[in-house]
């Protein structure tokens, strides 16, 4: 199965040097790959994952695939990930 | 809600025992999903801690192959590098498969060996090659978050319904069974006691109807 990214330009480069050829820089491509049944994992790097947060956290609680990684962009970006939402939902509390 | 009883029982020694039942069955059930609850947040602690360690390798990684992309895009050029990567018509694949955790199907992700990339030497230099080895390192640093990622979902999906379960029976069905054996057994004491009344009755009545 394949691996699909969304995220920005430089990302993009990168991943295609690495064999990730369904590329998309644009957040509205999310919820075609997500239904895309040939993909297995998602990545998406954390500016456009911020975007997409309600949308990511929904698609995780719903569907099993694709597994979605918000990786970090070229530029570190301080935020909490969609993960920790998980956690905190299946055991009541924050686990750092 | 405290004193709350199942519908439409009838208070018979049937019912009584049928409920007695139930409730040792709910009983059972109980105990069981809450030891599957325990092992689940156990198990769960352990992959938390699993992948904190493995996102910090795998970001470090990426923060490498990003340095590695700007110096070979500074050498070539970003136009041609993008061109290039762009031509380079080879896929890497992931083979999934699935493994069970206490019941639960948690993803295994499997990543195809790296084929040599196709381009040609003379119109890439050395530090294109490294920044394609330092990607295929993260990628493949990436696919092991994943899995564990993957893992972390499912889990928790499990662990609320397990939870919400272990609760639904603690809350709601046992209280309302045992409310529902205490209504029964008044009932048929309150039974016997009328019963016991009249015969006495009957007896004192007999009685004096034979002086």
């Amino acid at each position: 199965m394949k691996i699909a990214l969304i995220g920005d330009e430089d990302t993009i480069a990168l991943f295609k040097l690495a064999g990730v050829n369904i590329c998309y820089g644009s957040e509205e491509k999310f919820s075609e790959v997500v239904n895309d049944e040939s993909i297995a994992i998602l990545l998406i790097t954390d500016e456009y994952a911020e975007k997409l947060r309600n949308k990511i956290i929904q698609h995780r609680l719903l569907k099993e695939m694709p597994i979605i990684i918000e990786i970090p962009g070229k530029r570190k970006m301080e935020r909490e990930d969609t993960i920790k939402e998980l956690i905190v939902r299946a055991i009541g509390v924050e686990v750092e | 809600m405290a004193k709350e009883i199942i519908e439409g029982v009838t208070p018979t020694r049937m019912e009584l025992l049928q409920i007695r039942k139930r409730k040792a069955l709910a009983v059972k059930g109980h105990q069981l999903l809450s030891e599957k609850r325990d092992a689940l947040v156990s198990s769960f602690f352990e992959l938390i801690r699993k992948r904190k360690e493995k996102r910090k390798e795998m970001e470090e990684k990426l923060q490498e192959a990003y340095k590695s992309l700007i110096v070979a895009e500074m050498i070539m050029g970003e136009e041609r590098l993008r061109y290039i990567a762009d031509k380079m018509a080879r896929e890497r694949e992931v083979n999934v498969s699935k493994k069970n955790i206490m019941g639960v199907a948690i993803p295994k992700f499997e990543i195809e060996e790296a084929e040599m990339p196709e381009y040609s030497v003379l119109s890439t230099c050395a530090e294109f090659d490294e920044a394609v080895k330092k990607a295929n390192e993260a990628l493949e640093k990436l696919i092991e978050v994943a899995e564990i990622e993957g893992s972390v979902q499912m889990l928790a999906k499990e662990i609320e319904k397990t939870k919400r379960r272990v609760n639904a029976l603690e809350y709601i069905f046992i209280p309302r069974l045992l409310n529902t054996i205490t209504y029964i057994e008044r009932q048929l004491e309150e039974r016997e006691r009328e019963d016991f009344f009249r015969r006495k009755r009957i007896k004192a009545l007999l009685e004096r109807h034979e002086d």
